[in-house]
């Protein structure tokens, strides 16, 4: 990463991220207790579905990193460009 | 000879689902501009119940999302997928065939079973309970056929962020389906169902139409600037984000409830930040724009991309304060949420679609654009139209909302919204003439088969192809 990138990084993390996930988790903490205090049945329902997808996010997380999806982090965006670009020259030839 | 981008990109399927979402656009403005009449007295149905004004609306609502904005999707998704990943999608021939078929079928039963008087009580959720399990497997189909090519490329090399957004989109939206069309009315009744409902209009929206738009606007953003995004690195961190921690808001549509206090705190919190995130993603795409803003004059479908941008940063800015209590006290149930659905529907979510049309639909037919001036009025028009509906509506609520908290007799609200009514049928009339002018320059365009497409390419944006 360079160093714009890491300061992006590190903004986003403590600035977004990290306040995402404490106010994610105080969110469905709320439900819970919505279900558990109030018997409101069923009201904390709607997180084991949420659960189900997001371990398989998790597990999609692990595998890019493993992976190394994210070792070089700009290049996906240049690589898409000069597909599209050959796909583009190739279309226009076609049309011809 | 078959081009290696003919044998990836099957054209008639993009092509079919673009004409389908124009046509169900047009349904969409219809129904819209009955409804508004309805708050006028001049309802050309009166009396008749299978056109009445309620199920009239209804199909309004649910002709947006599956007619229009799912179609648009798909015929983007149809292009944009084999050509970001060089990969075709599973299969066109048959499931792509029978997707489009099938989703054309849904949205027509759908309409028939609303007017028919078999809405489901479920705000946006109202296609009967019949039609439910097809669509369904319709969006677990769409989860196989457009995941394939993005798997394919996975075990290549890294993913592009329009690939994870896509991804995101099509893996949520089953369940956030099932969810939301199912437990409210079958297992969970009462406030607890009610707050399930809540939760599924804003799923719809925040992990269905938000990634898929993202993730499209992160393919056709740089391809018509020539020049990567921004920073990749921010479009990523965003992706994340949104996979974690935007599900399941819905509480904030039910502020000042039954809820206990403490769980609608919460939601106001979390909504909150939430929006930082979305923050980060308009900027990533501003910034991708700098130095090149010369291209807005240029290219129209890039125009509308920018402008669904900045009515994003306007809707999200809204979402931060109309989610606080004390703007909720006003504003609730009032005209003012009327005027934000519309903005980040239509204005946010169907002006990236007209984008994504204009730039697709010449491409499709090897034509040029048949009037580029024809192309300005359309835009303006429905610009100009959109902003003015928004900005009424936002007028009329506040206005209904003071009424009713100074406890005046309600018909004193009816008499006081009268003006901004006429104000909206008034701005939808300005839409309606500019979705004409698109249609018609749409269907020229259609019919003009060329030739040259090199000068298509010159005439492009900043060098861009439209
Ligand atoms: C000619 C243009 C249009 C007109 C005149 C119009 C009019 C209306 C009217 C009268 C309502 C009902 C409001 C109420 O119940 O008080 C409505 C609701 C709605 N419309 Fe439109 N509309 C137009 C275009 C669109 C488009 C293009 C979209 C989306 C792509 C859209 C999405 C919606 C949504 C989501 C709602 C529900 C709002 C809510 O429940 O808060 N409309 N519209």
């Amino acid at each position: 990463m360079n160093k714009r990138d890491k300061i992006i990084f590190y903004v986003v993390v403590f600035f977004i991220l990290i306040p995402g996930a404490i106010s994610f988790l105080i969110k469905i903490g709320s439900y819970f207790m919505v279900e558990v205090e109030e018997g409101m049945s069923g009201f904390a329902l709607p997180f084991f579905n949420y659960l189900f997808v997001a371990l398989g996010f998790v597990a999609l997380f692990v595998w890019a990193y493993l992976e190394g999806h994210f070792r070089d982090i700009e290049r996906p965006a240049i690589e898409m460009l000069e597909r599209e670009q050959r796909y583009e020259e190739e279309f226009l030839k076609g049309g011809v | 000879m078959k081009s290696e981008q003919d044998s990836i990109i099957n054209y008639d399927l993009v092509y079919a689902h673009i004409v389908a979402s124009i046509v169900l656009l047009a349904v969409v403005f219809l129904a819209g501009m009955l409804y508004s009449l309805q708050f006028l007295h001049l309802y050309p149905f009166p009396g008749i119940e299978f056109l009445s004004p309620g199920r009239v609306r209804t199909v309004h609502t649910n002709g947006a999302v599956y007619g229009f904005i799912v179609n648009g999707f798909t015929a983007a998704l149809y292009w944009a997928l084999p050509r970001l990943t060089g990969q075709r999608v599973m299969n066109e021939k048959y499931l792509g065939w029978f997707m489009f078929i099938a989703l054309q079928g849904a949205v027509a039963a759908t309409a028939i079973g609303i007017l028919a008087g078999d809405s489901q009580a479920i705000p946006w959720g109202e296609t009967p309970w019949y039609v439910d399990p097809f669509i369904v497997v319709w969006l677990l189909l769409a989860l196989v056929q457009f995941t394939t090519p993005i798997y394919k490329l996975a075990n290549k090399e890294p993913l592009y962020a329009a690939n994870w957004y896509m991804i995101a989109g099509l893996v949520w939206i089953p369940m956030v389906y099932i969810m939301g069309n199912y437990v409210p009315v079958f297992f969970v009744p009462g406030i607890a169902g009610a707050a399930i409902t809540g939760t599924w209009i804003h799923d719809a929206v925040g992990l269905y139409v938000t990634p898929i738009g993202w993730g499209l606007c992160y393919y056709f953003i740089p391809v018509i600037l020539k020049k990567p995004v921004w920073s990749h690195a921010l479009s990523l961190l965003g992706f994340w984000g949104l996979a974690f921690f935007y599900p399941l808001q819905g509480v904030h549509h039910y502020l000042w409830s039954p809820i206990p206090m403490y769980a609608q705190y919460a939601a106001v919190l979390s909504t909150i930040v939430l929006e930082l995130a979305v923050v980060s993603v308009i900027v990533n795409f501003m910034m991708t724009l700098k130095g090149r803003a010369e291209a807005l004059k240029e290219s129209i479908p890039l125009r509308w991309i920018y402008v669904g941008i900045i009515n994003y940063a306007i809707t999200c800015f809204q979402c931060a304060i109309q989610v606080l209590l004390t703007t909720q006290k006003v504003i609730h149930y009032t005209d003012w949420v009327v005027g934000h659905a519309h903005l980040i529907m239509y204005g946010t979510f169907g002006f990236w679609i007209m984008g994504f049309i204009s730039y697709l639909w010449p491409k499709v037919n090897h034509s040029e654009t048949y009037s580029k001036a024809l192309d300005e009025w359309a835009f303006w028009l429905l610009l100009l139209g959109m902003e003015l509906m928004w900005v009424d509506l936002l007028a009329g609520g506040l206005i209904q909302g003071f009424t009713w908290w100074s406890l005046s007799p309600w018909m004193d609200s009816i008499r006081y919204s009268f003006p901004f009514w006429i104000g909206r049928t008034a701005s939808g009339t300005l839409m309606s003439i500019g979705l004409c002018f698109y249609i018609y320059n749409f269907y020229k365009t259609g019919r003009k088969k060329t030739v040259s497409l090199i000068h298509a390419h010159e005439v492009g944006a900043g060098g861009g192809v439209r």
